[in-house]
């Protein structure tokens, strides 16, 4: 038998959209034959014409009764996925009345089928706002490109589950189906794709960096790089008598961070770096006496 | 009234009313109260199931052990069914007497 896989994801508030795509392939000749969250499987048969029906219910008390209930209307079970979505399916008959396609047909069925979704919908959309005060606590304290796209990726992905969880009880306006907020999905995947692409690059490609000098002549220029554009800190570490000043500066010479100090300092700077080369500057204070020794340590990363 | 005070939805009141004499199966009740209804209620299979569960939790019909020759279950109204239904029926005849003294008499365009 000929079959052929599709994959797609309908959000959960969209399952009527994905019904009426069910029944457009019926009708054009491909069979439900095991339908799934992302990915769905047809057979081809001409000779039948099927009517779906998708139903949310993940704790049927008398599974026989539930599905003898639904046989003695002339739906035949399909299958079930393992977060309690169930497919029917029945015999297309054009002289029949819509309704008899409808497997809920008052407002506090529909409602109540609404309402066993949306306690998983709701909790979905805290922990993933839950899930983005984490990163973004995590992105102040250490900014990076990476923390703050998954951040927002997050934070989108909450927004749309809670809006979707709203919109399984309210899914249309003034008569009309609301617009797919399938794009948001495709947002979210792609911007973690990205951050999670962006930050394995920089993982590999770090520019961690170690100058560790002894001096007798300051001034001293290291050059270093930033592969990627990103957040880059630096720290430093110098024991010295003397008072030092470190600079980072672009080629064009502009100053991007300082830091200076005497005795022990241990500072540390944020810089946001586009890719390119830059020079990390030691200079002693004019008054250092010549010859004062010292040890410096730097990490750029 | 051995029941909340909320009115009933129509399904559950001809769920109830097609039971009132003598157990039926969920196809027949939905045939039923598709012709008491002049076919306006079409009873679907999610709102039976629902439906009629909710109603056994109530305590307001039961599943009869055993099934009709086509094997399909049958359920029976309980007398706290009954009771609500007769409640129910009481209280739409009010409003129904209620609307008719205000707008029976009246001209309608509709």
């Amino acid at each position: 038998m000929k079959t052929k896989r599709r994959f797609t994801m309908y959000p959960a508030w969209e399952y009527r959209r994905e019904v009426e795509d069910l029944n457009r392939l019926s009708d054009a000749g491909w069979q439900l034959k095991k339908g799934g969250c992302f990915r769905s499987v047809f057979y081809r048969d001409e000779t039948a014409r099927y009517r779906y029906a998708l139903d949310y219910n993940n704790h049927i008390d008398d599974p026989s009764r539930y599905r003898d209930t639904f046989a003695e209307q002339g739906w035949e079970f399909v299958n079930d996925t393992f977060n309690g979505w169930h497919f029917f399916r029945k015999r297309y008959d054009p002289s029949l009345p819509d309704e008899e396609y409808e497997i809920y047909t008052d407002e506090q069925s529909v409602q109540d089928m609404a309402g066993r979704w949306s306690r998983l919908g709701y909790a979905f959309g805290a922990v993933e706002l839950a899930m983005t005060a984490l990163n973004g606590l995590g992105a102040l304290r250490h900014p990076s490109i990476t923390g703050i796209v998954i951040t927002l990726a997050c934070l989108l992905l909450g927004v749309v589950i809670l809006t979707g969880t709203w919109r399984i009880r309210h899914p249309s306006v003034a008569g009309k189906p609301r617009k797919s907020l399938g794009w948001c999905f495709s947002t979210v995947f792609s911007l973690l794709a990205l951050g999670l692409l962006f930050g394995f690059l920089r993982y590999y490609q770090s520019s961690a960096s170690e100058y560790v000098y002894d001096p007798s002549a300051p001034p001293w220029t290291w050059e270093m790089s930033a592969p990627l554009p990103d957040f880059y800190t630096m720290d430093v570490e110098a024991d010295t008598d003397a008072v030092v000043r470190i600079t980072v500066t672009n080629k064009k010479g502009e100053v991007l961070a300082m830091m200076g100090g005497g005795g022990d300092l241990r500072a540390s700077k944020l810089m946001f770096l586009w890719p390119g080369k830059y020079d990390v500057t030691v200079q002693y204070d004019e008054d250092t006496e010549p010859g004062t020794s010292g040890f410096f340590r730097f990490e750029v990363d | 009234m051995g029941r909340d005070a909320e009115p009933l939805t129509e399904s559950y009141f001809y769920i109830l009313l097609c039971l009132y004499d003598g157990p039926s199966h969920g196809y027949g009740i939905m045939r039923r109260t598709l012709a008491l209804s002049d076919g306006h209620v079409h009873i679907g299979s999610g709102t039976m199931y629902g439906a009629t569960g909710n109603m056994m939790k109530k305590g307001w019909i039961q599943e009869l052990h055993g099934q009709d020759a086509d094997r399909r279950r049958l359920y029976r109204l309980t007398d706290a069914g009954r009771q609500v239904l007769l409640d129910e029926a009481d209280r739409r005849r009010h409003l129904a007497a209620a609307a008719d003294g205000i707008i029976g008499g009246m001209d309608h365009e509709d």
